[in-house]
């Protein structure tokens, strides 16, 4: 599914899980990354 | 910003010690606070009376960048370092001594003991810091390791252009738990329109067979491109896919109000570094559990969702990273050389200063602050948490310092909007109430009142509502 930047006029109840939040198992992927904690952090991102 | 560095038509250094004295004077008046909080945090009485301990207590490093070399076999024509205007690599020894090492690692421990730090990251650079052989390395970790305390786990990374890779530096590397990273911006015609060395040749082939070599001995290297709007964004991506790093990040090219970007002059869209990126975006949404870890991306959406995941070009959070010159002179991130000749430099060194005393300096101050010192443009934009007011660097210009938005402003701005919109409403509830609040503030001017916040506050207040956070 394409994001929808900026223009999308209707949106689905909240609900409890990345599962069945998630459009497709693509974005869940992608979802489940961005809320796992990351290993390390670095200020700068030269040598990472 | 609360001021700026830079004003009229002096000279860089004298620019600094007008900021610093004004600073000095303004910091006195809250000596009595410092004394409080020296004195909670283990300071001497002493450290406590000096007007800049205010800044020396709260502020610290936990990154140093060293400049273990500072010359290239390399001469791209965008860098920073040798192409940029600024010249001081020139009075610089070209490798690191270890007795300047050996100082910066005392220094190193003294500010991990006094600040209880635990964790300390060295990142080599340079120049090309494989300029310098194994051995140098070898001894560089074994040092570090000798004098900081046992009780500080410490990592070291390194950039590298990837050209010199062979077994014998893999083999250090994996001794030493160095962990690498290469510089390359695409395919081979994108990668050598900048990246050449000194005879102007391209430098892609050599970084790849660099790769191999890395990868055929187990190494998983990370890869640091510049962006170049004027690529196919799919052609980029598909090489990070078939290269597989452990991280990939993009780099807006080193720009400031005086000095903009290529690509910026010629574009046709006020945003080409944004509508680049989003393609890439794109593309890589789709991968899902395929996708290559990017790091712009993820940490923009963390941060969306109220993590302190920033890094000095995004987020919030303190910068807590200085530069080591092969020298021992203590700087801000080196990037910000690019701004004017010198405008880096500092009166700070580690054989004649503690770490926590260089933050007296008001650009290193200003580059540790970075994402909470912001123009009044910024102060007041609705996506300033995310944005953070972008890379120090991309603010500067000679007649206001570094009092203004990013020169990416506006592509920040369209990313941060079309990345918010794409994953608030793949959020479950709970994550979903945490999302930072876009709907206060302004947004840039050209680009007009845009709906993103609109929509997505309804969809964070009924989140918030539901579980109970504010």
């Amino acid at each position: 599914m394409p994001p929808t930047p900026l223009a999308v006029e209707t949106y689905d109840p909240p609900t409890d899980t990345v599962e069945q939040c998630a459009t497709d198992l693509a974005a869940l992927a992608i979802v489940q990354e961005v809320l796992r904690e990351p290993e390390y952090l670095h200020w700068t991102n030269i040598g990472t | 910003m609360n001021r700026s560095t830079c004003t009229g038509q002096t000279s860089a250094p004298e620019r600094h010690r007008q900021a610093c004295s004004l600073k000095g004077s303004e910091r006195s008046q809250g000596s009595e606070r410092s004394l409080s909080i020296a004195s909670s945090l283990g300071f001497s009485s002493s450290d406590a009376m000096d007007p800049s301990s205010t800044d020396r207590v709260l502020r610290k490093c936990r990154l140093l960048v060293v400049k273990s070399t500072e010359r290239c076999n390399l001469n791209c024509s965008y860098c920073y370092m040798y192409n940029g205007g600024d010249q001081s690599y020139l009075s610089r020894p070209p490798v690191m001594s270890m007795q300047t090492a050996r100082k910066m690692f005392e220094r190193v421990d003294a500010h991990c003991r006094r600040h209880n730090i635990r964790e300390f990251a060295f990142v080599l650079h340079g120049g090309e810091p494989l300029v310098a052989p194994p051995k140098y390395y070898r001894e560089f970790v074994a040092s570090a390791r000798e004098l900081i305390d046992s009780g500080v786990n410490l990592r070291f990374a390194l950039q590298t252009n990837g050209t010199l890779m062979d077994e014998a530096w893999c083999d250090a590397f994996k001794e030493l738990g160095i962990k690498i990273s290469f510089s390359l911006d695409g395919p081979a015609k994108v990668n050598d329109a900048f990246r050449v060395d000194r005879k102007g040749r391209g430098s892609f082939d050599r970084v790849m067979a660099g790769w191999r070599i890395a990868e055929s001995q187990g190494i998983r290297p990370g890869l640091l491109m510049v962006i170049d709007p004027g690529s196919d964004p799919a052609e980029v991506y598909d090489l990070i896919k078939k290269l597989n790093p452990s991280t990939a990040d993009f780099l807006f090219p080193d720009a400031t109000h005086d000095k903009p970007s290529l690509a910026a002059k010629s574009a046709s869209s006020p945003t080409p570094y944004a509508d680049w990126l989003l393609q890439v975006f794109k593309l890589w949404t789709f991968d899902g559990e395929h996708a290559p870890n990017i790091r712009l991306f993820l940490q923009l959406m963390r941060s969306m969702i109220g993590g302190n995941y920033g890094y000095d070009v995004l987020g919030q959070g303190d910068i807590e990273v200085l530069v080591i010159e092969s020298d021992g002179e203590i700087q801000p991130l080196d990037g910000l050389r690019f701004c004017e000749d010198g405008l880096a430099n500092t009166p700070y060194s580690v054989y004649t200063h503690a770490l926590d005393d260089a933050y007296a300096h008001d650009l290193i101050a200003t580059y540790h602050d970075s994402h909470s010192r912001l123009c009044t443009t910024c102060s007041n934009c609705r996506v300033k948490s995310v944005c953070g007011g972008g890379f120090l660097a991309h603010r500067y210009a000679r007649a206001s310092g570094f009092d203004n938005p990013s020169v990416y402003c506006q592509d920040l701005y369209k990313l941060i909007s079309h990345l918010y919109d794409w994953l608030s409403p793949r959020l479950p509830a709970r994550e979903r109430a945490r999302l930072v609040d876009l709907s206060r503030g302004s947004t840039p001017e050209v680009l007009g009142e845009k709906p993103v916040s609109r929509r997505f506050v309804a969809i964070r207040n009924a989140s918030a509502n539901q579980h109970g956070h504010s």
